[in-house]
C-alpha cells in the first residue's frame, strides 16, 4: 500500500475551501455591500465619511473581538454595556481631568475590565452557571455602581486632554484608534493561530470534554475567555471616551447587540472552538459601512435596528455552522452515528 | 426535586416580601397607605405578566429577550389604536391589533427557534432588534395619548386591590396547578427536562416548544397593556423587563436548563422586585440599589437554588463549565 | 409455550428494508415479522443491525427502502407518535425514562391518552401498575434515584402499559441478574399467551432459546433466515451468528509478551458498575476485554485512565498509577482513546493538525510559540505512517471517515514519548474495512516498543484476530480468560453468550 501525502492539490483547496467557507459569506457580503454602497450611495465611502466612522467602527470590533473569545467558549456575554459605562465614568472619574492622572485612570478602566470578567469567568467556567444569566446578572450591577459612581464625579467632567486629543491624530492619514484596533486584532489572530495558548483556548472551546481527558485545564481556559473579554470591553471603553471627550448616561448602551451582531454573522460557531479574529473585524467594519449607507440614503435610526436584527438573524441562517455543515455534508461520506450504547456510557461518566 | 426544595422559592420569596415591607411600614408612614399599595399592586403587573410568559419560555429550556422590545412595541402600537375619545368597539379592535402584534412575533420567534433550530438566545435578540427599531420607526419620540378610559379600566380594582393584580394571582395559581396536576402540564414538563426522551414516549416536543414561545409573546403584548396604563403615552422606552422578566423567572425557581418552574413562585419575585423598586424613593435612595440588589439576587438565588448540584459538581472529576445549549429545540437523535 | 399456527394475524412486517448510514450499510433487504402471541427473537453480533431494524420498526429512523406495517396498518411517516399510535410498544435500550419525574409521572405519561386516568389518581393507579406486574417501586421516588436494575424493568413495563399489539424488547436484561431475568420473562410470557407479539432482542443465547418460539439472525446487515427456536441449538445460532463473508487481515503476532515483565497490575478495583477486578498486562502484549454491551467493560477503563473515580489499586511500571483525573493518568502514561470519537477524543471542527499535535504542543512550541513548519511535518510523518486519508491537514476532522478520525486519535499515543499503556474502547467501530488493518497494524507496532495494549471491543473476530490474550466480563467482573491454541471468535462468542460462565477467573 503506498503511502498518502497530503499534498495541496485540487482536493488540498477543497478541504481549504471547507475550511473557509464557515467564514466565507462575511467576506462575500462586506464586498457586495462595498459595490452595492458605491452605486447607490457613493458618499458612504468617501474619506470624509469614513474619517467620522472609523474610530466607532474601531470600538465596535473591539468590542466583538472580547466577545468572540467567549463564543470562542460557547458561552455569550451580556456584560458589555455595564463595563463600557463603568470604564468610561473612571476614565473620567479618577483621571479628573488631568493628563498626570490618565494613567492611573486607564488602569482602573481596564482593572475593572478584568475584575468583572473574573467574576463571570469564576461563576461560568468554575460554578458552571449559565453564561446569559450570569452576565445579565454582573452587567446589571456593574451598570448600576458606574451610575452611582457617575453621580456628582463625571457630570460637565471630561476625560483627560492627553485622551482625547491622542484619539484625534492621525499617524498616515487615518486615526489613531483605527490603528489600536487593527493592532489588537492581528495580536487576537497571531495569538490564536501561533502560540501553543491559542491552540489550547480553541480546542477547549470546541470540545471540552475531550479536552479534559486530553489533560487540559478547561476551567483556567473558560475564566481567561471571561476575564480577557472584560479587558477588551474595557480597551472599548477607553477609546469611547476619548472619541466622545465626556460621558454620557447613555455611553456604551449600543454595545449590548452590536457585538454580538458581529461576532455572529463572521461565522463563529456558537458551539464553541471557531473564531476569526480577522472576519469578526471585518464584520464590524461591515455592519458600519451599512449603517453609514443607510443614514447616506435618509434612513432613520430606527431602520438602522431592524436592519441590524435581520443582519443576526440572516447571518445566523446563512453563515457559520451552516455553511460549514452543508458543504461538509456535500464534500465527505457521511457516517454511521455512534450506537445507543455509546450515549448510555456517556450519561453514565458524566 | 424533593417536596422542601421546590417550595424553597415561594417560602423565600414571601418571606422576604413580607420582611422588606415590615421594615418600610415601620420606618416610613407612607408605605402602608392603600394608595402606595394600590400603586406597588398596579405597578407589579407590567413584570408579573411578561415573567409568567418567559417562565413559559424557560419551562421548555430557551429564552425569550425580546419581550421587553414586544412591550414597547405593544406600547408604542397602542398609543395608535388607543386614542383617546374612540368608543369602546374601535378600543376593543384596537386591542385586538396589540394582541395581533404579540401574537405575530409569537410565531416568527417559534418559527426561527422551532422550524429554523436558531439558538432561542440569538432568534431572540435579532427580534429584540428588529421590534426596537419598528417601536423607533412608529414612534421616535414619546407621543401619542393612551385612551384615558381604556386606563381607567386597566386599573379599575376594589378598595386598593386592581382586578388585574386579582385577575393575575388567579392565573398563576391555576397556572401551577395546570403545570403540576394535569396531564399537559406532565408533559410540558417532560418536554423541559428530557426532549429525547419525550420524543421517544411519542409526545409532540415540537407543538409544545413552539407554542411556549407564542404563549411567552402573548403574556409580554399583554403586559404591554399595563405598560401603556403607567407611561400614558407612546413612549419608544419601557424598562429593562428582559432581565427583569427572566430575573423573576429564576427568583421564582424557574430552572435554566428547562422543566422545572413555578408561576405563583414568579408572580411573588415580580412583587418583591417591584416592591424594591417602590421602596426605595421612600428612602430617598437612587433606584441604582434596586437594580444592584437584582443582579445580586439573581446570582445568589441560581447560587442557593442549585446549591447541592453545585456541590456535586464541584465536587466531581469533571467539572465542566457554563455553556450555552445551542442547540436548543432541536431533539437530539 | 404455544407455537402460533399461520392464522395468527401479523402485528408487525417489515418487508425489504434497507438502511445506510453513509458508507456503511445497516441494513441490506432485511424482511421481518412478528405474529400475535408468538415471541419472536432478533440476534446478532454488535453492529449487525438488530438496533437498526427496531429503530425502523418504532419509527425513530426512516428506512431508505422496504416498508412497515404494524397491525395492520401501512406506516406513512415514520415517527415513534405514528407506531405508538398502531400499537408497537418499545422497551429501549438507552431507556426512555424522563430522570427528573418521578416512576408514577413516567408510567402515566407511558399511556396513550384516552387511557390515561384522572391526573389525581395517577400515584393510586401507578401503583395499581406496579403491582399488576409484581415490580415493587416506589411510586413518587424520581426515576434519576432508582438502580440500573430497576430503570431498565421499569422501562419494560413503560412499554407494557400501553396495551401494544405488537412490543419490542432491545436487550432488556443486561443490567438483570439471574432472578430479575426470570421475573422479567414470566411477564413477557404472560403477555405473549394474551395475545401480545413480541420482538426480542438479546445477546444472551440461552435466554433467548429459553424463551423464544422463532429467531431470526442478522449478520452484517443480511438476514440470516428464520427458525423454529425449538430445533436451534447454541451451537447453531453462533454458527449463523459469526459466519462472516468478508475475513479481515490481522498483523502477526511477535511472540508475545515475556513473562516476567507486568507493566500494569490491577488488584481489588472497583467502581460503578464493574468490580472488583484483579488483572495483569504485560509489556507489549495486547489484552482483549470482551463481554455484552453494558457489563463494566467501560467503566473499568475509565477509572483506569481517571475518567471515573474508583476504589482500590492499579500499578503502572511498579508505582502506583495516579488515576484522579485524566492529566495525572496521562502524566503516568496512561492513554485512553475513547469508543465515543466525536464527544470525548476529537475537536469535530478543528483540523487534522490541532487534533494531532494537542497533547505534543508544549515539544512543538517552544516559548509557546508553535513552530507550525515542524508542526507540520510532524503531523505529515504520522499521517503518512498511519496512512490517514485526506485531503490537506487543516481540513475539520468532523469532515473525515469513521476510520480517518480514528486514525486521527491514534496519533497521539505515537507522538508522546512516555506512553506505557494504551486503553482502546472499540478502536475500530464505524471503520470502514481498509482502514481496519492499518489501525490493528498500528496498535500492535506500538506493542511491539513495549506498551501494553488494552482493547475493549464488541467484534469477537476482531479480539481473536488482534489480541494475545482475552478476557471476558459479566456483570462488572471477569467471567472467563482465553489464551493460546484457545483463542478463536467462536470461543470469545460461546463464552459472552453464557455456554461456559463461570468456568475461570484470572
Amino acid at each position: 500500500m503506498s503511502a498518502f501525502t497530503p499534498t495541496v492539490g485540487r482536493a488540498g483547496l477543497v478541504a481549504n475551501a471547507i475550511v473557509a467557507a464557515r467564514f466565507l459569506p462575511i467576506w462575500i457580503a462586506t464586498g457586495a455591500l462595498a459595490i452595492v454602497s458605491a452605486i447607490i450611495a457613493p458618499d458612504a465611502l468617501q474619506s470624509t465619511s469614513w474619517a467620522f466612522v472609523l474610530p466607532y467602527m474601531t470600538i465596535l470590533a473591539v468590542a466583538a473581538l472580547g466577545q468572540m473569545l467567549v463564543v470562542m467558549q460557547a458561552g455569550i456575554d451580556l456584560s458589555t454595556p455595564g463595563v463600557m459605562f463603568f470604564g468610561g465614568t473612571l476614565l473620567v472619574g479618577v483621571g479628573a481631568g488631568s493628563n498626570g492622572r490618565l494613567a492611573g485612570a486607564v488602569i482602573a478602566c481596564l482593572a475593572l475590565g478584568a475584575g468583572v470578567g473574573l467574576a463571570n469567568g469564576v461563576l461560568i467556567g468554575v460554578l458552571r452557571l449559565n453564561p446569559l444569566i450570569v452576565t445579565l446578572a454582573t452587567g446589571q450591577i456593574v451598570l448600576a455602581w458606574g451610575v452611582k459612581y457617575s453621580r456628582g464625579v463625571v457630570e460637565g467632567g471630561n476625560v483627560p486632554e492627553a485622551l482625547s486629543s491622542w484619539a484625534e491624530r492621525k499617524p498616515l492619514g487615518i486615526s489613531a484608534v483605527f490603528w489600536t484596533g487593527a493592532a489588537l486584532t492581528l495580536l487576537v489572530a497571531l495569538v490564536l493561530r501561533y502560540t501553543a495558548v491559542g491552540r489550547r483556548f480553541q480546542a477547549v472551546g470546541a470540545n471540552p470534554r475531550a479536552a479534559w481527558m486530553a489533560g487540559m485545564h478547561v476551567r483556567t481556559h473558560v475564566v481567561f475567555a471571561y476575564v480577557a473579554a472584560g479587558v477588551l470591553y474595557a480597551l472599548a471603553a477607553v477609546l469611547l471616551a476619548g472619541v466622545r471627550i465626556s460621558i454620557d448616561p447613555a455611553f456604551g448602551a449600543e454595545y449590548l447587540l452590536a457585538p454580538i451582531a458581529a461576532v455572529v454573522i463572521a461565522g463563529a460557531s456558537l458551539a464553541g472552538g471557531l473564531a476569526s479574529a480577522t472576519s469578526t473585524w471585518l464584520a464590524a467594519l461591515a455592519l458600519t459601512l451599512l449603517t453609514q449607507m443607510l443614514r447616506i440614503l435618509g434612513l432613520s435610526t430606527a431602520m438602522q435596528f431592524i436592519v441590524f436584527g435581520a443582519a443576526i438573524l440572516v447571518g445566523m441562517l446563512v453563515s457559520g455552522d451552516r455553511v460549514a455543515a452543508l458543504l461538509g455534508r456535500v464534500l465527505r461520506p457521511a457516517e454511521a452515528p455512534s450506537r445507543p450504547a455509546a450515549a448510555q456510557t456517556n450519561t453514565g461518566a458524566t | 426535586m424533593s417536596i422542601s426544595r421546590a417550595w424553597l422559592p415561594l417560602a423565600l420569596m414571601t418571606t422576604l416580601i413580607v420582611a422588606l415591607g415590615a421594615y418600610a411600614a415601620m420606618r416610613q408612614d407612607a408605605f402602608l397607605t392603600t394608595y402606595n399599595l394600590g400603586n406597588l399592586l398596579l405597578s407589579t403587573m407590567p413584570l408579573a405578566l411578561v415573567a409568567i410568559g418567559q417562565t413559559n419560555a424557560l419551562l421548555v429550556g430557551g429564552f425569550d429577550v425580546s419581550v421587553a422590545a414586544l412591550m414597547t412595541m405593544c406600547v408604542v402600537v397602542a398609543s395608535f389604536t388607543l386614542q383617546p375619545d374612540k368608543s369602546w368597539d374601535v378600543l376593543l379592535v384596537g386591542a385586538l391589533a396589540v394582541v395581533g402584534v404579540g401574537l405575530a412575533t409569537g410565531v416568527f420567534n417559534a418559527t426561527l427557534i422551532r422550524v429554523l433550530k436558531l439558538p432561542s438566545i440569538i432568534a431572540t435578540l435579532g427580534t429584540l432588534s428588529i421590534l426596537e427599531g419598528a417601536a423607533l420607526l412608529l414612534r421616535d419620540h414619546p407621543e401619542g395619548f393612551i385612551n384615558p378610559n381604556a386606563i381607567e379600566a386597566l386599573n379599575a380594582g376594589v378598595s386598593f386591590v386592581p382586578y388585574a393584580f386579582i385577575g393575575v394571582v388567579v392565573l398563576a395559581v391555576l397556572a401551577d396547578i395546570w403545570l403540576y396536576r394535569t396531564r399537559t402540564g406532565l408533559a410540558l414538563r417532560a418536554v423541559g427536562l428530557d426532549d429525547s426522551s419525550s420524543r421517544r414516549l411519542g409526545m409532540a416536543t415540537g407543538r409544545t416548544v413552539f407554542l411556549a414561545f407564542v404563549i411567552c409573546s402573548l403574556m409580554a403584548a399583554v403586559a404591554g397593556f399595563y405598560s401603556a396604563a403607567q407611561v400614558q403615552i407612546g413612549s419608544p422606552i419601557i424598562g429593562n423587563y428582559a432581565l427583569e422578566s427572566i430575573a423573576a423567572a429564576v427568583l421564582g425557581g424557574a430552572s435554566l436548563a428547562g422543566g422545572k418552574g413555578s408561576f405563583v413562585g414568579t408572580l411573588l419575585a415580580a412583587l418583591f422586585l417591584t416592591e424594591i423598586s417602590n421602596v426605595l424613593p421612600l428612602f430617598q435612595q437612587p433606584t441604582e440599589y434596586a437594580q444592584m440588589t437584582i443582579g445580586v439576587l439573581i446570582l445568589l438565588a441560581l447560587v442557593l437554588y442549585q446549591a447541592p448540584e453545585l456541590l456535586a459538581r464541584l465536587r466531581t472529576s469533571w467539572g465542566g463549565v457554563g455553556r450555552l445549549r445551542t442547540r436548543q429545540g432541536e431533539a437530539a437523535g | 409455550m404455544s407455537i402460533p399456527g399461520p392464522e395468527r394475524p401479523v402485528v408487525l412486517a417489515l418487508g425489504g428494508v434497507s438502511k445506510a448510514f453513509g458508507a456503511v450499510q445497516a441494513l441490506r433487504d432485511v424482511s421481518f415479522d412478528c405474529r400475535a402471541g408468538e415471541v419472536h427473537a432478533l440476534v446478532g453480533e454488535n453492529g449487525s443491525g438488530k438496533s437498526t431494524l427496531l429503530g425502523i420498526a418504532s419509527g425513530f429512523l426512516a428506512p431508505d427502502g422496504g416498508a412497515v406495517e404494524i397491525g395492520g396498518h401501512r406506516r406513512r411517516r415514520g415517527s415513534p407518535a405514528e407506531a405508538r399510535r398502531f400499537g408497537l410498544g418499545i422497551a429501549y435500550q438507552a431507556y426512555s425514562h424522563v430522570l427528573d419525574l418521578s416512576v408514577g409521572e413516567n408510567l402515566y405519561l407511558a399511556v396513550p391518552q384516552e387511557e390515561q386516568p384522572r391526573f389525581g389518581r395517577m400515584e393510586e393507579w401507578a401503583s395499581a401498575r406496579l403491582e399488576e406486574f409484581k415490580l415493587e417501586l416506589p411510586v413518587s421516588a424520581r426515576v434519576r434515584a432508582l438502580s440500573l436494575v430497576q430503570r431498565q424493568l421499569l422501562e419494560v413495563v413503560k412499554a407494557l402499559l400501553a396495551k401494544p399489539k405488537v412490543l419490542l424488547l432491545d436487550e432488556p436484561t443486561t443490567a438483570l441478574g439471574p432472578k430479575e431475568v426470570e421475573q422479567l420473562h414470566e411477564l413477557v410470557l404472560q403477555r405473549s399467551r394474551a395475545g401480545v407479539g413480541i420482538v426480542y432482542v438479546s445477546h444472551r443465547l440461552p435466554e433467548v432459546l429459553g424463551i423464544a418460539d422463532r429467531v431470526t439472525v442478522l449478520r452484517d446487515g443480511v438476514g440470516q433466515g428464520t427458525f423454529d427456536a425449538a430445533g436451534m441449538s447454541e451451537e447453531s445460532l453462533v454458527a449463523l451468528m459469526i459466519g462472516r463473508p468478508l475475513q479481515h487481515a490481522f498483523p502477526e503476532r511477535n511472540g508475545g509478551a515475556r513473562p516476567s515483565d507486568v507493566l500494569l497490575a490491577v488488584s481489588g478495583l472497583r467502581g460503578e458498575r464493574f468490580g472488583p477486578i484483579d488483572l495483569v498486562v504485560k509489556k507489549g502484549e495486547i489484552l482483549g476485554l470482551a463481554g455484552a454491551e453494558g457489563n463494566g467493560q467501560v467503566q473499568f477503563l475509565r477509572a483506569l485512565a481517571g475518567v471515573e473515580r474508583p476504589t482500590g489499586t492499579a500499578s503502572c511500571n511498579g508505582k502506583e498509577l495516579d488515576n484522579k483525573s485524566p492529566l495525572a493518568a496521562l502524566r503516568a502514561g496512561v492513554v485512553l482513546l475513547s469508543g465515543d470519537r466525536t464527544g470525548e477524543s476529537l475537536f469535530p471542527v478543528l483540523s487534522v493538525r490541532a487534533n494531532t499535535t494537542v497533547q505534543v504542543l508544549r515539544r512543538l512550541a517552544p516559548w509557546g510559540f508553535l513552530r507550525r513548519g515542524r508542526e507540520r511535518r510532524t503531523v505529515t510523518e504520522m499521517v503518512r505512517r498511519l496512512r490517514i486519508r485526506m485531503a490537506s491537514v487543516e481540513q475539520p476532522v468532523q469532515s473525515l471517515s469513521g476510520g480517518n478520525q480514528q486514525k486521527v486519535s491514534l496519533t497521539r499515543p505515537f507522538l508522546r514519548g512516555d506512553v506505557r499503556v494504551i486503553l482502546a474502547e472499540e478502536p475500530t467501530q464505524g471503520v470502514d474495512v481498509g482502514a481496519r488493518f492499518d489501525i490493528y497494524e498500528a496498535l500492535r507496532a506500538k506493542a511491539d516498543e513495549g506498551v501494553a495494549i488494552i482493547v475493549k471491543s464488541s467484534d469477537p473476530l476482531e479480539l481473536a484476530g488482534l489480541c494475545d490474550r482475552v478476557v471476558v466480563m459479566s456483570r462488572g467482573t471477569i467471567v472467563d480468560e482465553i489464551q493460546g491454541a484457545d483463542l478463536g471468535e467462536r470461543r470469545i462468542v460461546e463464552a459472552i453468550v453464557g455456554g461456559r460462565v463461570m468456568q475461570g477467573t484470572a
